[in-house]
C-alpha cells in the first residue's frame, strides 16, 4: 500500500510482543483408552479389526477410515515381532544442536496390520539397521498408559 | 438463477454436546457423520465429496485441524475441504456443500462440523483473546466477553431494552433445550426470570445464565442433488436460499446496535428463495444465540421483526415454540439450551430446521404448520453472518 | 424416524483427576513479535508524544481511528493524518468481573468504546474507564451512552509508544 516515495516518510516502525497463553490437555479417546490401557496393564499391543475390509488397524481406531464403519468389538493382540518399514537417523535436536549420540527413529509394522507405530530403535548401531529387520518392544516397569510405556524397540531375539 | 442442481438435505446426525468429551475430535466427527449417513439410509460409498467445518484450531490444540479430522469426517480418498468462519462455520458448511452440489459437479456431499473446546487450558479464552488487535487492544488486558457485553449494552441503550427481556430469551431457550437429546448437562432447565437475573455478573450487562457454555460436540448433514434425493424414501428438505456477509474487522467503528451484515446475508438468501415477506414466508427460525441478546439482535437482522420491536414480540409469546400465530425461534433450545461447540452448533441449528420441516422434532415439534425455516450462524470478530433458508 | 444422536461421552471431574481417563498434555510455544506496520507504528509513536492520530478518507469523508493505510469502505489508500482530541464521549461500556482465564475479579474493569472528538460519528476506539465508581450500581448510575470522557495520560517520561500510554479515560462534567 505504501508507494516508494512515501518510504522516506516512514515512522519509527514498532513491534509488539505477546503470546497466546494456552496449553492443552487431550483425552486419548474411545480407541486410545483401550489401546494404551492394554499397554499399561497387559503389556500388550492391540489392533482393531474392520468388519468390512477385515484389515487390522494400528494404532487401533474406533472406526475404519476407509470403510467408515465402526471397528469390531473384539480387538486382536499383536503377536510376534514387528518389522522395520522405514527409519531415519537423527543427529540434531529440535534447536538444531548436535545430539550426544545419533538416535534411530523407525516406523514399525506387523505383517497382518494396516498402519504401524513410530518409535525409537535402540540396542543396535545405525549402520546395522535395515528395512525388514525384526524388532520387539522393551517395556517400562512403571507404566502410565502412554507411548513411553514402551521405552524403545530393539532387534528381536531369535531373528 | 442458473444453478445446475436444486439441492436437498436428506439426513442429519449429532453427538450429545458435553463439557468434556472422552472422544477425540476424529471420534466425535465419526459419531455424528455415521449417524447422519444412517439417517439418510446411505453409506460412505454414496458420498462424492466432504465438507468439514471447525471454527478454530487452538481449542482442539491441533494445527491444520481440517486435515487431522479428515478421516473421521469421511474424507479419506475423497474431494475434501474445510470451511472456516468462526461461529459462522456450521451454517457456512451447508452453504459450501450447497455450491458443491448446485454447481452440478457433485450429486452428494457429506457435511461434518466438529469442535472440541475442552483441551484448551486454563481456559479457551486464552485463544479467543487473540481475535483482538494485538497492538492497541490486547495490551489493555482484554477478555472475550467484553466485545459482547459492549455490544449488548449498546443495543440495550439504543432501544431502552430492560434486562428482563434478555432473561426471557434465556428462559425460553433453556426450557426448549430440556427436550433436546443432545443438550449439555445442567445447561437446559426451567429457570425463573429471577434466577437468571440473579445469576453472577460476568461482564455487565452479560450475566452467567445469558451466556452459552463451552462445549465439545459434532454434527453432520447429508446433502444431495434433487435427482439423487428423489430416489430416497423420505421426502427431502430443500436448500431454497443461502446468503453470507462480512462486516469490517474494525469492530469499534461499527454500529453495534444493529447487525447490518446479518440483514445483507438474509436479503441474499431470501432473494434466492424468492421470499418477498419473510415474516409471512418464514415459519420457524434458528438464529445464532451464543448470548441472549444475540437472538434478538439476529431476529431483527433476519428481518423477522422491526428494529427494537423484538422485545415486545417476545413478551407476547411470538417466538415461543407453541405459538400458533408467531414464528417459533430456537425451538431446539439453541446454544443457550443445548450447548455451543462452535461450528457444530450451527449444524445443530440446521438439523433442527430439517427435523421441524420433516415433522420429526418429537417433543420439540412446533405447533404451527411449517413449510419453511431459516437457520443463521454468526461469528469471527462479531462480523460474519451465514444464513440458510430450508423448505419442504 | 427418531433424531439420530450418537456419541459425545461426558467425562466427569473425577474421571480426570483420579486417573480413570488417560490424558496427555502439550505446551505449545506461542510467543510472537508482531510488526505494527506503517499506520499503527505512527499511531503508537503519536501516543508517546501525547497525541492521538486519526486518518481521513477524502472519498467517504470519514475520519478514522484506529488509523489504517486503506479505507475498507472505499478501498483506496489513505495518507491524510489528522490529530484528534483526547476527549470524547462513550458509545458503550461494560463492567467486567472476569479475567481472561475465567477467574473472578474483586474490583471490576470498565472497558468502553469511545468516540474521540475529531473522529467521525460512530468511529470509536476500545479503552478502559477509571474514576467512574467502585460498585456496579455506582458505575451504571454514572455512565451512559454520550457520557463525556477525557484521557488520563501517563507522565511523558513513562510513555513508551503503547496504547497503555493512556492509563484510562475518566468521565468529566455531567
Amino acid at each position: 500500500m505504501l508507494r516508494p516515495e512515501q518510504k522516506q516518510d516512514l515512522p519509527v516502525l514498532r513491534q509488539v510482543q505477546g503470546e497466546i497463553p494456552i496449553s492443552h490437555r487431550y483425552t486419548l479417546g474411545v480407541a486410545g483408552e483401550r489401546f494404551f490401557k492394554a499397554m499399561r496393564d497387559q503389556r500388550q499391543l492391540l489392533a482393531s479389526p474392520c468388519p468390512k475390509c477385515r484389515d487390522l488397524l494400528l494404532p487401533p481406531k474406533a472406526y475404519c477410515p476407509r470403510c467408515f464403519v465402526a471397528t469390531a468389538e473384539a480387538w486382536s493382540p499383536l503377536t510376534g515381532p514387528g518389522f522395520v518399514r522405514g527409519f531415519t537417523v537423527v543427529h540434531r535436536d529440535l534447536d538444531e544442536l548436535p545430539l550426544a549420540a545419533p538416535e534411530i527413529v523407525a516406523l514399525i509394522g506387523w505383517p497382518e496390520v494396516r498402519g504401524g507405530l513410530v518409535h525409537r530403535l535402540q540396542e543396535v548401531e545405525p549402520q546395522q539397521v535395515a528395512l525388514g529387520m525384526a524388532v520387539e518392544p522393551v517395556w517400562a516397569t512403571q507404566r502410565t498408559g502412554c507411548l513411553a510405556d514402551i521405552l524403545h524397540f530393539r532387534p528381536a531375539a531369535n531373528h | 438463477m442458473g444453478y445446475k442442481n436444486k439441492v436437498a438435505v436428506v439426513g442429519a446426525g449429532l453427538t450429545r454436546f458435553v463439557r468434556r468429551a472422552l472422544e477425540t475430535p476424529r471420534e466425535l466427527a465419526f459419531a455424528a457423520a455415521s449417524a447422519a449417513l444412517e439417517d439418510a439410509g446411505l453409506t460412505i460409498d454414496d458420498i462424492q465429496c466432504v465438507v468439514f467445518a471447525s471454527a478454530s484450531d487452538p481449542f482442539d490444540g491441533v494445527h491444520m485441524k481440517g486435515e487431522y479430522v479428515a478421516d473421521g469426517a469421511g474424507g479419506w480418498g475423497k474431494p475434501y475441504m474445510r470451511t472456516c468462519l468462526g461461529g459462522g462455520s456450521g451454517v457456512m458448511s451447508l452453504i459450501t456443500a450447497w455450491y458443491h452440489v448446485a454447481s452440478g459437479r457433485f450429486d452428494t456431499c457429506l457435511v461434518v462440523a466438529e469442535e472440541k473446546m475442552s483441551p484448551a487450558m486454563p481456559h479457551p479464552q486464552g485463544a479467543f483473546n487473540a481475535i483482538y488487535d494485538q497492538f492497541i487492544e490486547r495490551p489493555l488486558g482484554v477478555n472475550l466477553l467484553w466485545i459482547f457485553s459492549l455490544e449488548m449494552n449498546r443495543y440495550m441503550q439504543a432501544h431502552g431494552i430492560p434486562m428482563e427481556t434478555f432473561a426471557r430469551v434465556a428462559q425460553k431457550n433453556k426450557r426448549n433445550g430440556m427436550d433436546h437429546p443432545s443438550a449439555q448437562a445442567s445447561i437446559a432447565g426451567d429457570f425463573t426470570l429471577q434466577q437468571i437475573l440473579n445469576s453472577e455478573v460476568m461482564a455487565w450487562p452479560v450475566l452467567r445464565l445469558m451466556v452459552s457454555p463451552i462445549s465439545d460436540g459434532a454434527g453432520a448433514l447429508v446433502v444431495t442433488s434433487e435427482s439423487f434425493a428423489r430416489r430416497l424414501s423420505r421426502p427431502p428438505v430443500w436448500v431454497e436460499g443461502v446468503g453470507w456477509n462480512m462486516d469490517s474487522s474494525y469492530w469499534t467503528n461499527r454500529d453495534l446496535a444493529y447487525p447490518a451484515y446479518v440483514e445483507k446475508a438474509a436479503r441474499m438468501a431470501y432473494e434466492m428463495a424468492g421470499l418477498t415477506d419473510p415474516r409471512r414466508d418464514i415459519h420457524v427460525a434458528e438464529p445464532h444465540d451464543p448470548f441472549a441478546y444475540k437472538e434478538l439482535h439476529h431476529l431483527e437482522g433476519l428481518l423477522l421483526a422491526d428494529r427494537g420491536q423484538v422485545p415486545r414480540l417476545l413478551e407476547q409469546g411470538f417466538w415461543d415454540r407453541d405459538t400458533t400465530t408467531g414464528i417459533p425461534s430456537s425451538p431446539s433450545g439453541g446454544l443457550l439450551g443445548v450447548g455451543n461447540p462452535l461450528a457444530a452448533s450451527g449444524v445443530m441449528k440446521i438439523a433442527e430446521i430439517f427435523w421441524q420441516l420433516q415433522g420429526r422434532a418429537g417433543a420439540r415439534q412446533v405447533r404451527r404448520e411449517v413449510r419453511r425455516g431459516v437457520a443463521q450462524g454468526w461469528g469471527d470478530l462479531m462480523q460474519v453472518a451465514t444464513v440458510a433458508v430450508l423448505g419442504k | 424416524m427418531e433424531q439420530k444422536i450418537r456419541g459425545g461421552t461426558s467425562l466427569t471431574d473425577h474421571a480426570l483427576t483420579a486417573g480413570e481417563a488417560l490424558l496427555t498434555h502439550w505446551q505449545v510455544k506461542s510467543d510472537y513479535r508482531w510488526d505494527a506496520g506503517a499506520a499503527l507504528s505512527r499511531f503508537l509513536e503519536g501516543l508517546k508524544h501525547g497525541q492521538i492520530l486519526g486518518i481521513h478518507c477524502p472519498q467517504c469523508r470519514r475520519t478514522l481511528v484506529p488509523p489504517r493505510v486503506f479505507c475498507e469502505r472505499c478501498f483506496r489508500p489513505l495518507e491524510q493524518w489528522v490529530p484528534l482530541y483526547d476527549t470524547g464521549k462513550l458509545i458503550t461500556y461494560s463492567v467486567s468481573y472476569v479475567n481472561w482465564d475465567a477467574t473472578r475479579r474483586r474490583t471490576p474493569e470498565i472497558p468502553a468504546v469511545i468516540e474521540l472528538d475529531g473522529a467521525s460519528p460512530g468511529i470509536g476506539i476500545l479503552h478502559l474507564l477509571g474514576e467512574a465508581g467502585g460498585s456496579l450500581s455506582e458505575i451504571t448510575a454514572r455512565l451512559g451512552a454520550g457520557t463525556p470522557v477525557q484521557a488520563v495520560w501517563k507522565p511523558a517520561a513513562e510513555r513508551e509508544g503503547a496504547i497503555t500510554d493512556i492509563r484510562y479515560f475518566r468521565p468529566v462534567g455531567g
